[in-house]
């Protein structure tokens, strides 16, 4: 199989994880756009150096894991733009219910984007595992994919969905 | 390319599958989070609430892309970085033997040898920082993501330095560009007023740019290093 049909076959079943894993760190969809374009770049470039006896979809979460950490190591637009987004969901959300609604009582939707909202609040760190984790990976995946041990994911998922479930009961 | 060099074979399918068991054993849906004197009932509670997130994360609608598309600008971006570095090596190279030729053969002149020299000297200098930047962009990508700050702050660094060494190199083509355009006009009996014009807003728009850059990336370095 040549390059490109490696490429195009990776992406089209990674294409669902590096978008969600971009929406757990960017809120703009412009921006998401741009870091989907950069991180199948980096995909590109990164093919030829893949080692046959990995996993594909450790590989290509690793460096979209790359990429959204850079980004948000360097970015201040983002805080700018989360602010933004969150109080447009947060509108949305008052309008769909006077009352203050329990998490689950919320629309599949109203849930995503709250869950979306609290995951972008979370530590770097912490983003890093929950969206992992998240996405139904397992602790060796996990480990494998940010190059730490698997007791270590283990602690800083533990810290994470507790500050996820304070940050959603409090949105 | 060769069928055994193929990346996406057989060997990683079943490197996925073996993967795919140890997660039997380490499934994330039934970590406890806190264990409040055994009460299994409250964790059973997050444990729900976990598995309902999940469901919820994955069901998330996503835009679909155009592959092909993607492919093609996938390609033309790899393209362009590598022609305009290509041909920043080349340019570099051409200027270097033009000055070589110069000085052997005395052909061109007392300024233009001397103008060719320090341009060959100068752009050498920026194609090795160039070159320095990319390559540390391209082998960033496939690096631990724990290291992702680490390689932002060098990168960072580097392109610091290369923004500085910009706006410092004004000061020298500056020199030599206005001596060069002077004797020249002099050489040929001709005023120098356009020459100097343009090639002084050529570098003032050149420093200020630089400059715009210099101070992003160092906004961009002072935030990453607050992560550390």
């Amino acid at each position: 199989m040549s390059f490109e049909a490696v490429f195009i076959q990776w992406i089209k079943d990674y294409e669902k994880l590096i978008r969600h894993l971009i929406i757990g760190f960017e809120a703009k969809p412009a921006l998401q756009d741009e870091l989907y374009q950069d991180i199948t770049l980096n995909i590109w470039r990164a093919l030829p150096k893949f080692r046959q006896d990995a996993s594909v979809k450790t590989f290509v979460a690793r460096i979209a894991h790359n990429i959204l950490a850079t980004h948000v190591a360097k970015s201040v637009r983002t805080i700018k733009t989360d602010r933004d987004i969150d109080s447009i969901v947060d509108t949305d959300n008052e309008k769909a219910s006077a009352e203050a609604t329990p998490y689950q009582a919320l629309t599949q939707q109203q849930r995503q984007q709250r869950l979306a909202q609290a995951i972008r609040k979370l530590t770097l760190e912490q983003q890093q595992v929950i969206t992992l984790a998240l996405e139904g990976m397992s602790y060796q995946e996990i480990a494998e994919i940010l190059s730490i041990t698997t007791n270590l994911v283990g602690v800083r998922l533990q810290r994470a969905k507790a500050a996820l479930t304070k940050l959603l009961e409090a949105l | 390319m060769n069928e055994e060099n193929t990346p996406f074979n057989e060997k990683s399918k079943t490197s996925m599958q073996s993967e795919q068991q140890k997660e039997a054993l380490l499934d994330v849906t039934t970590i406890p989070i806190v264990k409040n004197g055994g009460d299994e009932k409250e964790t059973s509670v997050l444990d729900e609430q976990w598995a309902a997130m999940r469901q919820d994360w994955q069901a998330q609608p996503v835009p679909k892309t155009d592959i092909n598309v993607l492919l093609k600008q996938t390609k033309r971006r790899t393209l362009w970085a590598k022609t305009f570095l290509g041909l920043n090596v080349l340019f570099t190279i051409a200027v270097f033997i033009a000055f070589l030729i110069g000085l052997y053969d005395g052909e061109y002149g007392t300024p233009m040898n001397t103008y060719l020299g320090i341009a060959s000297f100068g752009t050498a200098i920026f194609v090795y920082y160039e070159i320095k930047i990319r390559l540390q962009t391209w082998r960033q990508c496939c690096d631990s993501p724990d290291k992702a700050v680490d390689n932002a702050i060098l990168a960072c660094q580097s392109s610091i330095k290369y923004m500085i060494l910009n706006k410092l190199s004004c000061i020298p083509f500056a020199i030599t560009g206005n001596w060069f355009l002077v004797v020249m006009a002099e050489e040929n009996d001709k005023s120098p007023l356009k020459g100097l014009l343009f090639i002084n807003i050529l570098l003032i728009v050149v420093y200020v740019v630089a400059d715009k850059l210099h101070k992003k990336r160092k906004k961009e370095y002072q935030r990453l290093m607050s992560l550390k």
